[in-house]
């Protein structure tokens, strides 16, 4: 229709997807089976015992971060605000659970010639609970505050941010230079927060039992459901169409009578209190949290997830959170040297040729559904559906042996080919589809 | 004629104006952009402003709105002094503006990007709950029909054409329903088939709104049959009807030395 239709590199296609849309259809489908699969099939096969407890506590912590790519996606995807310190709010809600499991009433690991307390207070010569503790031996208290405490930093911060007119890359910068800050503050050990260790030593069973594993597990994948359904309420909204108003042109925005700071706190709140259930949920699951949750790289790391998954859709960010993840632990297993340059590589690619993400491929293949092109379709959304095969297998960690026997020459397992192909040959195909595309307009 | 009125009656401060500038001067590093000694508007007057480029008529939208602030001087809206408000604020009061570039949002389709239009609350939580009236549908719809935009409804406004962008902030514009409309450069970059159907619509807006335009394209202010007001290096050159202006001789020296510059 438009002459820059088709020549842009990851242009969005104009129709927005209606229903009765062969790819609306399997897009509503897949998403009912992906709800069914975590709340139903996966606790199943997990109390069947086909799951080992291992997998299923790492699934659980996966879905964990999901909550905070979600939050991710609404303040950058959505709004155009590029958060660098979203990890601090989830660690804000990891410590605050944490203090409670490591106090005796949260069924800590306390002993007696330590005063009952939890251990690293014998650092500080201290023999009784600290004041400011004191609260977070009830569990009702510690998920209040674990939720409220980041959403109000939040709030508070974005606050102050947004009404001196601060945006784009120094928004970035001093949301930065808050998570060193804070980063600094929490490796000091005078903060009487377990310093450079954090805090742990928690109720053992929480990640070794299968119940409790189960059971933690289900929690979060409920909330990722819950926040999932949230979120997508959230941007049909009126408030939603604002929040991309904001995105596309703010001073636009200010000259129809809106108030755009309001509306980037309230989204700034939001994505907190996304990453702080995040953390909250993650906390008891990992059995440690400290400031290495909350490194300089790690919120940059986050913002990837979304990166990868592509920005601006919900389920981009949920499938980019767990792919990379599962991406990660399955080359780290046992080559975690690798890893820093197979994730630089992803980052370099999305950036480079393919800013919609692994949303991108879908929205291509969903295009060419929808002139018929049922063959190209199927093989332009192939190497992406092999990747999930191979992230679905590692997940439940059902690799059969020969997969992860090194190969004779090169000396690692067949897996890694399998996933270093899946995640190159979306990028490949989908920058040969874009040539085709424009070789055909050209003539 | 056109000699005695600039010198007496135009430019004295009309009781009934609903926009009033008086004194006004804007100064961009050292350079004045806008000096005006008496800019009035009355209420549901259409009214033209033409001037050679960098005349200011960008800036004197600019100062009404509230995006620039004047260095010295007054502009008051509906008896009410705006000088140093803020943007947003004056936009509350009844001050709607097109900008020269059109500007609308890309992310969002036609329907949505009319909705944010719609003169209901700015607040965030209402917005979370609120829900389209159907009458407030019915209302949507029928500008988007009369600016030939209806079929394009549902698509995102990333893939309109120019003039379809031009008029999608026009409609957006007239269903705000603001006190003042301020139009920049309606008819920029668009074919004359184009221009011909925005001039109706401004003229169809004519008395029952007030209105200010900025234009350049003489055939489209000839259209529009309203009292001109020219600005030249940021001062008010000549006022009245686009007849009487043309033959002015201040006005004719203004644009026939812009022209031997650009020879
Ligand atoms: N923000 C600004 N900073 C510096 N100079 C400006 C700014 N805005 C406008 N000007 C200058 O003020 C003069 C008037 O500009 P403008 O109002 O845009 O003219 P017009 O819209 O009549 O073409 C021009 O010389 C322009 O370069
Ligand atoms: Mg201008």
């Amino acid at each position: 229709m438009s002459e820059a239709g088709a020549s842009l590199v990851g242009e969005v296609p104009a129709e927005p997807i209606r229903r009765g849309d062969p790819s609306a259809t399997i897009a509503r489908a897949a998403a009912w089976s992906a709800v069914a699969i975590l709340l139903v099939v996966v606790p199943t096969l997990a109390a069947l015992g086909l799951i080992e407890p291992s997998s299923v506590n790492r699934m659980g912590r996966y879905l964990a971060y999901v909550l905070v790519a979600l939050g991710i996606d609404l303040i950058w995807g959505y709004t155009g605000l590029l958060s660098l310190c979203q990890a601090l709010f989830f660690c804000l809600g990891g410590y605050a659970i944490g203090m409670f499991l490591s106090t005796a009433q949260g069924g800590g690991d306390v002993r007696p010639e330590y005063h009952d307390i939890p251990q690293f207070f014998f650092y500080n010569d201290i023999t009784a609970l600290p004041a400011f503790w004191r609260p977070f031996t009830s569990l009702p208290v510690a998920i209040v505050a674990g939720l409220a405490v980041p959403t109000a930093v939040a709030a508070l911060f974005g606050w102050m941010i947004f009404r001196s007119r601060v945006r784009g890359v120094y928004f970035s910068i001093i949301t930065q230079a808050l998570a060193w800050a804070a980063l600094l503050a929490f490796t000091n050990h005078h903060l009487l927060m377990g310093g450079t260790n954090g805090l742990s030593n928690f109720f053992r069973p929480l990640n070794n039992d299968r119940p409790w594993i189960i059971g933690l597990y289900l929690a979060t994948a409920v909330a990722v459901v819950a926040a999932w359904g949230f979120c997508r309420w959230l941007v049909g909204t009126r408030t939603g169409r604002v929040l991309i108003a904001v995105r596309d042109n703010e001073s636009r925005l200010r000259f129809a009578g809106f108030q755009p700071v309001a509306y980037k706190v309230f989204i700034f709140s939001v994505a907190a209190f996304l990453a702080a259930l995040g953390g909250l949920l993650y906390t008891p699951q990992n059995g440690v949290i400290g400031p290495s949750n909350m490194s300089i790289d790690w919120h940059i790391t986050m913002v990837i997830w979304v990166a990868v998954g592509g920005r601006g859709r919900l389920w981009g960010a949920i499938v980019g959170a767990l792919a990379v993840n599962f991406a990660y632990a399955a080359m780290t297993s046992d080559l975690p040297a690798v890893w820093p340059f197979v994730q630089g590589a992803m980052f370099l690619a999305v950036v480079l040729f393919f800013p919609d993400g692994l949303v991108g491929v879908w929205d291509r293949c969903a295009a060419l559904l929808r002139d018929g092109r049922t063959t190209r379709a199927a093989l332009a959304i192939a190497p992406l559906a092999a990747l999930s095969v191979a992230l679905a297998i590692e997940a439940l960690g059902w690799w059969p042996a020969a997969l992860q026997r090194p190969l004779p020459v090169l000396g690692i397992p067949l897996k890694y080919l399998v996933i270093v192909l899946g995640i190159t040959a979306p990028v490949v195909a989908g920058w040969l589809q874009d040539r085709a595309v424009r070789v055909e307009a050209a003539s | 004629m056109t000699a005695d009125r600039e010198s007496s009656d135009v430019f004295l401060p009309g009781p009934l104006d609903l926009v009033q500038l008086e004194d006004v001067r804007v100064v961009f590093d050292g350079f004045k952009a806008l000096d005006i000694h008496y800019f009035g508007v009355d209420r549901n007057e259409l009214r033209v402003v033409i001037g050679p480029n960098g005349a200011g008529k960008t800036t004197l939208c600019d100062v009404i709105s509230g995006k620039t602030k004047p260095v010295a001087g007054r502009v008051m809206f509906d008896d009410v002094d705006i000088t140093h408000m803020k943007d947003t604020a004056i936009a509350g009061l009844g001050v709607g503006r097109k900008f020269q570039t059109p500007t609308v949002f890309d992310g969002l389709t036609v329907f949505e990007n009319m909705e944010l239009a719609l003169p209901a609350s700015r607040g965030v939580w209402r917005n979370l709950f609120a829900r389209i009236s159907g009458a407030d549908r019915d209302r949507i719809d029928a500008i988007l029909a009369r600016v030939r935009l209806l079929g394009v409804r549902d698509v995102l406004s990333r893939s309109l054409s120019h003039g379809q962008r031009q008029w999608l902030e026009i409609s957006m514009l007239i269903l705000s329903g603001p006190k003042l409309l301020l139009v920049d450069e309606p008819a920029a970059g668009l074919t004359d088939h184009e221009t011909a159907l925005t001039a109706e619509l401004l003229t169809e807006l004519k008395g029952q709104h007030t209105i200010i335009v900025i234009e350049h394209d003489m055939e489209f202010v000839r259209r529009l049959a309203s009292r001109v007001t020219v600005l030249c290096e940021g001062k008010v050159l000549a006022d009245g009807p686009l007849d009487a202006v043309q033959e002015d001789p201040k006005v004719i020296e203004a644009y026939l030395g812009r022209g031997k510059e650009r020879a």
